[in-house]
Formats: structure tokens, C-alpha cells, sequence
């Protein structure tokens, strides 16, 4: 890259005005037009002011445009930006671990790209370059690619002393010297899901709800706005519900026939939308190893393209809903180090961390999780399973059944107490008979599937839960943060300990390390092993 | 209890150094051949891990400072007790059920607040205790929920003292340890005596492993 500062792609402008102006634009536009509705003048101020509103936005994304200028140099990146406040952001090459890009259809139409640079410190990416042309991309990838080798390389051999902290004078030459330190990148291609896969990932998934209860929520917004909008649909039903009325009073069956082909509709809709997103999200899904960085790119319309270096990876969890399960299909996800306890989570973050592999079939999985690690050997069958002991499992049997019991009393009082319910203590009695062996048998199952183990070559821990969603999680004792046991007093009853550990950025992969109801001897001996070796590992942030 | 040895069985094993739960993996002896020599090596020069006596308690400052806030809240509450006797006098409608049933209320507020204010502080000082093992530094804590957490010393990324008005009173502390984690993600270890805690900070984050590990044991990468 050359050495003086650099603008973003002109384009940028347009973007930049459509992102400020997006959450304005629909009240504007409503006034303009309830403006223009009354006559000409009005007409003309509605729509004069839009105009206006939007030549000012436009301003405001030309000077932004202006003043943003970016570099490479000296082995950092360099962000300037802002008019009267003005900011510089140096981001040391070394500390870079992300260039991740994400491509939605405006960006792919005009060929630009939204980059993401991020540490491995923070929860924001450490700088977003809104929009740059894909040859620019290109470049500045490479760019950062050839420098942070050549100062991994020389970093290498320094924190092999053992300081583990990267050195504040590495500094390098751009472009030529690196070149040669760098290997030659062999890209290997893990994984690439086909149509087929996702369309089952899809069916076996509940996204459909979310995207239902998105739609509904997006509609309510709307239709508050619009006042006649509603005012329409309110003046349409009252007729429509009359004309029902009378048929259904014809013959009653016939509206039973609507409400449950309605049902079925709605049900069929869901899957239909799960399976969209899966296809719209993930489609030309493709995962690569390259050096030692997996790289991943999909999405139909928004085209996301990440890269997640291997040991940044802290947390590999498997999950199976049942459905995927009868289907022998998984998903993995992961959880890398930064971007932990973000609110909301973007394009790039929901597939590389929730979705890494959205769906994989089981015959697959154990060859492309021991890419994850480098030598990581992962089988689940061959794990020495530990389970709980049979207190466990009584002590489970018996907090479940005191729970449904709790429940059947307190829907007996609810209905006696609240609506005068004849038969209310009938209908406790009757929610106990379903309930209480109804827990016991998924306390049971529960007992049955949980389990830990510690990886064969002795560099993690696994754990395995559920019965229903089951999941199965690793983590590796260079990346446990630290080891805890407590004892609440209903431990202290049954003589046992809850054992956790706790990673960094845990979250998105949605299972956390808990051993519950382990007995006290085991527990504590656990926590020496798992204390020791951990501390026995140095952890690398790079 | 299906694969886990007895707890007796667990104590030799610790002293011997193997990976105790999975001894019977066969590939893991030839990779941990390191691991295990230096545990012998610490095993020999530190302190057990199970061993409870290296524990050190907070100092007895501490207890004092939890007793003054205490006091505070005591006589608030008593006050407020005898201020509700006193008012209902003034009225008409006082009859004596009320004025029992009135009194028996504070009773059980003052045994209350007697409970939480004054002995739960001697309970919770009792079981509060910190040491630096060769694990890292290890804290207890909790009374009925009791809490045990090591944090490694590798693991550390940087450490606060915190000191209230009323701890620099007393020549107390807060050390506040962060680690990368998430739930755990900032360990408190409160009251400490000031001096303890800077030594105890400097120890943590500065010469890593001079506090605890001879300097011939060698530290695995």
C-alpha cells in the first residue's frame, strides 16, 4: 500500500447517507406526504423539505467521506477521522487477528465491502472501514497478512524466551522483506454445504418462530404509523367476521376445517422461513484452513467472508436438536477470544461464532473438529465418559418431582383461589399425575446423558448435556481462565460440589462448564487437577 | 460411582503425580512425561494442594470493619423500632394486641438484624481465607453458599486495589484481580490489611513466579 493516507471507496458517500438517514426517513417521507395531500404549496414544502433533509445527510456522508483516511505503515493501521473532533486510531499489525468482510447486495452491486478489523481485545472491531472497492480489500488483506507473518516470525522466536508479550519494536518494511519469511499459504478446503444440507437444517430448525415474531413485530411497528392503514383493516373486518359468523353457524365443522388448515399453513410458513434464512444465510457456504487460519465465506444476498485463526478458538460446542439428530446432521459452534458480551450481534459475528458450521452431517464431524485444534483428536465415542453417581441421579429424581409437585399445587390454587374453579383441586391432583412422572423420566434421562471427560491427549476437558438439544463442548486448559467450586446448602445436605470453569468470551455457543452434584471428595480432587494443569499452561494471546 | 476412584486411592495418586481419573488412557503417560516430572519436582518442594493449613485469614481488621457497619445498622434499626413502639402510644386506636403484636414485629426485625450484622460477620470471617499455591491464587468465601476459585497465575491480566473511606480507617483493602474470563471475569478479595495487598499485588502481576515456585522447577510452555 502506499504511504500516504488513503480514502475510502466515493461510494461511501451514498452509504453513509442512507445509513443516517435510515432510521429519519420513513417519518420524514409520511410528512412530505401527508404535505402534499392538502395543495400545491404544501406539495411543494413536503417534498422541498425531504430534498433538503436528504442534500444535508448527503453533505454530512461527503465529509465524513473527506476526512476519513486510513494507512498502512511502520506496522501499523492508522484510521483518521472526524472534522472538529479529530481521531487517530493506531492499530498495531501484530495485534490484528480479524480482517473479516461483509458484502451486503447494495455493497456486492456497486463491488465495495465492509471490513472489520478487529484485536483480539474488546468488544467493538477496532476499526470499520465503510466501504472500500474490492481491489482495495485485496490489498489491504494481503497487506496485513504478509506484515503480521513477518512479525510473527520475528515475534517467534522472541516469545519462545518465554515473555509470552509481543514486542514493542517490531517494526518492518512494507510489502518486500516479509514476503520471503512468510510460507507459501496452502489453503485446504474443510467443508462445503450443499443446498440439500441446509434446506434439512432448515426443516429441523425453530428460526421460523424467531422470523415470525420478527415479521409480526415489524408489521405492528408499521401499522402504528400508518393510522389508515389500520383504520382499513379495521373497517374490513367487522364485515369479513359477520360473513364468518353466518357460515359457521350453517355448518360448524367448516370453520374447524379453516382454523386448522390455518395452522397448518402457519406451520408450514415457519419451516419454510427457517429454511430460508438457513439458504438465504449460508448459502455457498465454504470453509478453508489456510496456514493457520480457517477461513469462511457464505450468504446468498449478504456475502460474509471471515477469517478465524485457530488459536484464538476457546470453546468447540456440538449441538444436536432432536430433529437434526434423526436427520444425523450437527452443528458446531465456537467462541473465540474478543467481540465477547456484544448486544448486538452482526452479520460476521453471528456466523463465525454462533453458526461457525451451521450444519455438518455426523459422518463428517470428527474429521473437521480435529481441524480446529492443531492436534486435536476428537471422537465422542471413545471419550472415557465419567457420569454422575446414583445420589446424583436420586437427588435429581427428587428435585424434579418436588417441582412438578410445586407446580400441580400451584395450578390447583391458582384455579381455586382465582376463577372459583369447581373441579381445581381435581385438576392439581390430575396435573401431578402427569407431571410428576413426567419429570422423574427427563431427570432420568438427563441423569443418563450428562457426562465429562478429559481428552485423550490430555489438553481439554469435554463436557456432554441434554437430552432433548443435546450438546457436546470442549475447551483446553491453556484457555480455562479460572477453576471454581461452591456448595450451596443443599449441597452441603447431600455432601456435594458444583464444579465450574470459566472462559473467556463465553456466550454464543450457549453451554457453559458446570459439573453439578459431583460428592465432595471428587469434586475437590477435580479441582486440584483441573486448577494444576491449568496453571501448568501458559496462555498465549498472541 | 462408576469410574472414579475412591478418595483415598485419589490422595495417593496426587502425591504421585499422574493424571489421576484417566490413568488408564493409554496414549497420555508418553505426552505428559514432562508434566508429570514437574510435578513431582512441585509436589515435593510445595505445599499439598490439599492442604487446608497454608490458608491464611483475613485479618482480624477485617472482622472489626464488618462489625462497625454492622453496629451502624443495628442501632438505625433500633432507633426505627423504638420510634414505631413510641408513635402508636399517641393514638387511641393502640389497644394492647396491637402494641404485642407491634413489639413482637421488632423483636423478630432486631433478632434479625442482630443475626446478619453481628454474628454473620464472625461466621463469614471464618470462612473467608486466601493463599497462593503453586496452582495460583486460590480464595474462599460464603458462609451458607460456600465459594472456592482459583485463578491462575498466568491467567491474570491485571489487578486494582480499591480502598473505601472506611476501610482506610481500618488500613484495609480491596484487591480487585481481572482475569479474560467471562463470569469470573474480575475476582475480589476484600479486606485485606493495605501492606498485604500491594505485596500481594506485586507478587501477582510482577515477579510471577517468584512468590511461590522455586526457580529450578521448570514451567511448561
Amino acid at each position: 500500500m502506499s504511504p500516504e493516507p488513503k480514502p475510502l471507496h466515493p461510494i461511501s458517500i451514498v452509504f453513509q447517507a442512507v445509513a443516517i438517514s435510515k432510521h429519519t426517513i420513513i417519518p420524514l417521507a409520511l410528512v412530505a406526504w401527508n404535505g402534499s395531500q392538502s395543495n400545491w404549496l404544501g406539495f411543494i414544502g413536503g417534498w422541498g423539505f425531504l430534498a433538503m433533509t436528504m442534500a444535508v445527510f448527503a453533505v454530512i456522508g461527503f465529509v465524513r467521506y473527506w476526512f476519513y483516511r486510513y494507512q498502512l505503515a511502520d506496522g501499523e493501521l492508522v484510521v483518521t477521522s472526524g472534522v472538529f473532533f479529530k481521531s487517530k486510531r493506531n492499530v498495531p499489525v501484530a495485534r490484528i487477528q480479524n480482517v473479516d468482510l461483509v458484502q451486503n447486495l447494495f455493497h456486492r452491486i456497486f463491488g465495495v465491502a465492509e471490513v472489520r478489523v478487529e484485536t483480539a481485545s474488546g468488544t467493538e472491531p477496532e476499526a470499520i472501514l465503510k466501504v472500500l472497492s474490492l481491489n482495495d480489500v485485496e490489498l489491504l488483506r494481503e497487506q496485513i497478512e504478509s506484515a503480521r507473518k513477518g512479525v510473527s516470525s520475528e515475534a517467534a522466536s522472541q516469545a519462545a524466551m518465554g515473555t509470552g508479550a509481543i514486542p514493542e519494536s517490531a517494526t518492518l518494511t512494507n510489502g518486500s522483506s516479509p514476503a520471503i519469511t512468510a510460507p507459501v499459504s496452502a489453503s485446504t478446503t474443510l467443508l462445503q454445504i450443499p443446498l440439500k444440507w441446509l434446506v434439512q437444517a432448515g426443516l429441523a430448525s425453530n428460526r421460523g418462530f424467531v422470523m415470525v415474531g420478527i415479521v409480526i413485530g415489524i408489521l405492528s411497528q408499521q401499522m402504528g404509523n400508518d393510522n389508515q392503514f389500520v383504520l382499513r383493516i379495521v373497517r374490513n373486518i367487522p364485515s369479513s367476521r359477520e360473513m364468518e359468523i353466518a357460515r359457521s353457524q350453517a355448518n360448524w365443522w367448516e370453520s374447524w376445517l379453516v382454523w386448522v388448515g390455518a395452522l397448518v399453513l402457519v406451520l408450514v410458513l415457519i419451516r419454510l422461513l427457517g429454511i430460508a434464512w438457513y439458504v438465504l444465510r449460508f448459502h455457498g457456504y465454504r470453509l478453508e484452513l489456510r496456514d493457520e487460519n480457517l477461513h469462511l465465506s457464505c450468504g446468498l444476498l449478504t456475502k460474509v467472508s471471515a477469517t478465524v485463526p485457530r488459536r484464538r478458538i476457546q470453546w468447540i460446542s456440538i449441538h444436536r436438536s432432536p430433529l437434526l439428530r434423526w436427520m444425523k446432521l450437527a452443528s458446531i459452534r465456537i467462541e473465540t477470544a474478543g467481540g465477547a458480551g456484544k448486544q448486538n450481534e452482526d452479520a460476521a459475528t453471528t456466523v463465525t461464532r454462533r453458526w461457525f458450521v451451521p450444519v455438518i452431517p455426523e459422518s463428517l464431524l470428527d474429521e473437521l473438529v480435529e481441524q480446529l485444534r492443531p492436534g486435536l483428536e476428537w471422537s465422542e465415542s471413545s471419550l472415557e465418559w465419567q457420569s454422575l453417581d446414583r445420589r446424583a441421579l436420586k437427588r435429581m429424581r427428587r428435585k424434579s418431582s418436588l417441582r412438578a409437585q410445586g407446580i400441580s399445587i400451584l395450578a390447583g390454587g391458582l384455579a381455586f383461589l382465582l376463577f372459583d374453579f369447581p373441579y381445581a383441586w381435581t385438576l392439581g391432583v390430575l396435573v401431578a399425575v402427569v407431571l410428576i412422572p413426567l419429570n422423574i423420566w427427563v431427570a432420568q434421562r438427563r441423569h443418563r446423558h450428562f457426562g465429562f471427560a478429559e481428552l485423550p491427549s490430555g489438553e481439554g476437558v469435554v463436557i456432554r448435556e441434554g437430552f432433548w438439544d443435546r450438546k457436546v463442548s470442549c475447551t483446553f486448559y491453556d484457555r480455562i481462565q479460572s477453576v471454581s467450586c461452591s456448595e450451596t446448602p443443599f449441597d452441603r445436605r447431600w455432601d456435594m460440589q458444583t464444579l465450574r470453569i470459566d472462559t473467556a468470551a463465553a456466550g454464543p455457543a450457549d453451554h457453559v462448564y458446570r459439573l453439578p452434584m459431583l460428592p465432595r471428595p471428587i469434586a475437590s480432587e477435580l479441582f486440584d487437577r483441573l486448577s494444576s494443569k491449568t496453571s501448568r499452561i501458559e496462555m498465549v494471546w498472541d | 460411582m462408576n469410574t472414579e476412584p475412591s478418595p483415598n486411592a485419589n490422595e495417593e495418586t496426587i502425591t504421585e503425580g499422574e493424571p489421576v481419573v484417566l490413568s488408564e488412557a493409554s496414549g497420555s503417560t508418553e505426552t505428559n512425561a514432562t508434566e508429570v516430572l514437574s510435578t513431582n519436582e512441585a509436589a515435593t518442594q510445595a505445599p499439598m494442594p490439599t492442604d487446608s493449613t497454608s490458608y491464611q485469614s483475613l485479618p482480624i481488621e477485617a472482622l472489626k470493619l464488618d462489625r462497625f457497619q454492622g453496629g451502624i445498622v443495628i442501632a438505625v434499626v433500633l432507633v426505627g423500632c423504638l420510634v414505631g413502639l413510641i408513635v402508636p402510644m399517641f393514638f387511641a386506636s393502640a389497644t394492647l394486641g396491637v402494641w404485642a403484636w407491634a413489639v413482637a414485629g421488632c423483636l423478630l426485625l432486631l433478632a434479625l438484624v442482630v443475626y446478619a450484622a453481628w454474628f454473620y460477620p464472625k461466621a463469614a470471617h471464618r470462612c473467608a481465607s486466601w493463599r497462593i499455591s503453586e496452582h495460583g491464587l486460590e480464595i474462599r468465601r460464603g458462609v451458607w453458599w460456600r465459594h472456592r476459585i482459583v485463578i491462575p497465575h498466568s491467567r491474570m491480566q491485571h489487578s486494582d486495589i480499591e480502598q473505601g473511606p472506611l476501610q482506610r480507617m481500618y488500613s484495609l483493602a480491596t484487591l480487585v484481580i481481572h482475569t479474560a474470563g467471562t463470569k469470573n471475569s474480575s475476582v475480589q478479595l476484600g479486606n485485606l490489611k493495605t501492606e498485604t495487598a500491594e505485596q500481594l499485588r506485586d507478587a501477582l502481576t510482577g515477579g510471577r513466579w517468584a512468590m511461590h515456585t522455586p526457580p529450578e522447577s521448570p514451567v511448561t510452555p
